[in-house]
């Protein structure tokens, strides 16, 4: 049997954890084959986890951990942007990759909970967040955790692409300050650099005529 | 400029009087020469700090393909969790 996630962009260190119960109903902690694979021609990669079961009871816990290239975008010198969109489209990417995958085909409840900096604040979130927790360790050690949740229809087999997303933006105060100062640097540095290099060639040109 | 110069160059022409830099080579250097100097250095700070302030960025590119469970059979779930434990915005990941 074999579990998967498509993902967009790339992805790197993946590996999973599966569990599941034996025919007493103990937990079963499962090892497995996994891999990685990256199709840089749609932009996609597929993480998949094959394992034998070891029971009739067919119920499994899929932890899937990876890091994620791509996910976070820089959308202005001090704002990032952070997008997770849900596939709801005939997942062409996949069924070319794996023509046998069967599709999670339902609406779910999705949660998402989001780790951001300490020192970043949100400026939106969609959908609002349920709340949010700050870990407080000391004084340069902490983040505050986003909890989103909402249910997200995943892999109609027809029609366009139509990805309901969860999206934070958030911004870092640190990044404004050096905003602020280099802006007030770039003016400063070219008003009187400028004024120099005039009066320079101006001088120049007057020393040449005498 | 030259009128801000030309008290330096009196002042220091007494010194330069004693050595064998001419006087055109003085004026040459205080009213040509150092503005050009601290002209250059001053525009090519203040060049850099506004490159850096206006990098280019590639416009963000919707995605076309979305996250989707797969398995090798039909299968359910009641609930799918997501964890973005960090955020490096440096690298542009998240794990």
């Amino acid at each position: 049997m074999t579990f998967g996630l498509q993902v967009p962009n790339r992805v790197e260190l993946a590996f999973f954890k599966v569990h599941g119960v034996d025919e007493e109903k103990n937990d079963v902690y499962y090892t497995g084959d996994a891999s990685v694979e990256w199709m840089p021609d749609r932009g996609v990669s597929l993480l998949s986890y094959s394992l034998k079961p070891v029971s009739k009871y067919s119920q499994f816990i899929v932890m899937a951990s990876f890091r994620w290239y791509g996910v976070v975008e820089r959308v202005s010198y001090t704002s990032y942007e952070l997008l997770i969109p849900f596939s709801n489209s005939d997942s062409v990417a996949l069924t070319a990759a794996r023509p046998d995958a069967v599709t999670l085909g339902e609406t779910p409840f999705v949660s998402l909970i989001v780790d951001l900096p300490f020192d970043s604040r949100v400026t939106e979130a969609v959908p609002q967040p349920i709340g949010e927790t700050i870990y407080w360790r000391n004084e340069t050690l902490g983040h505050r955790s986003l909890v989103m949740e909402g249910y997200v229809p995943f892999g109609s087999p027809y029609g366009y692409s139509q990805l309901q997303s969860f999206r934070v933006g958030f911004e870092v105060p640190s990044l404004r300050q050096r905003y602020d100062r280099l802006m007030f640097d770039s003016g400063l540095f070219l008003g009187v650099g400028v004024q120099f290099l005039i009066a320079g060639l101006y001088d120049a040109i007057k020393l040449r005529e005498k | 400029m030259f009128l801000y110069t030309k008290y330096f160059i009196r002042l220091g022409e007494g010194w330069f009087m004693a050595s064998r830099v001419s006087r055109l080579t003085l004026v040459r250097v205080a009213v040509v020469y150092f503005p050009l100097l601290v002209g250059l250095a001053f525009t090519a700070v203040g060049v850099g700090d506004f490159l850096e302030l206006s990098r280019g960025r590639p416009a963000a590119a919707l995605p076309y393909y979305g996250v989707l469970p797969f398995a090798s059979r039909e299968f359910s779930a009641e609930r799918v969790a997501f964890v973005v434990e960090s955020v490096s915005l440096e690298g542009g990941y998240a794990d």
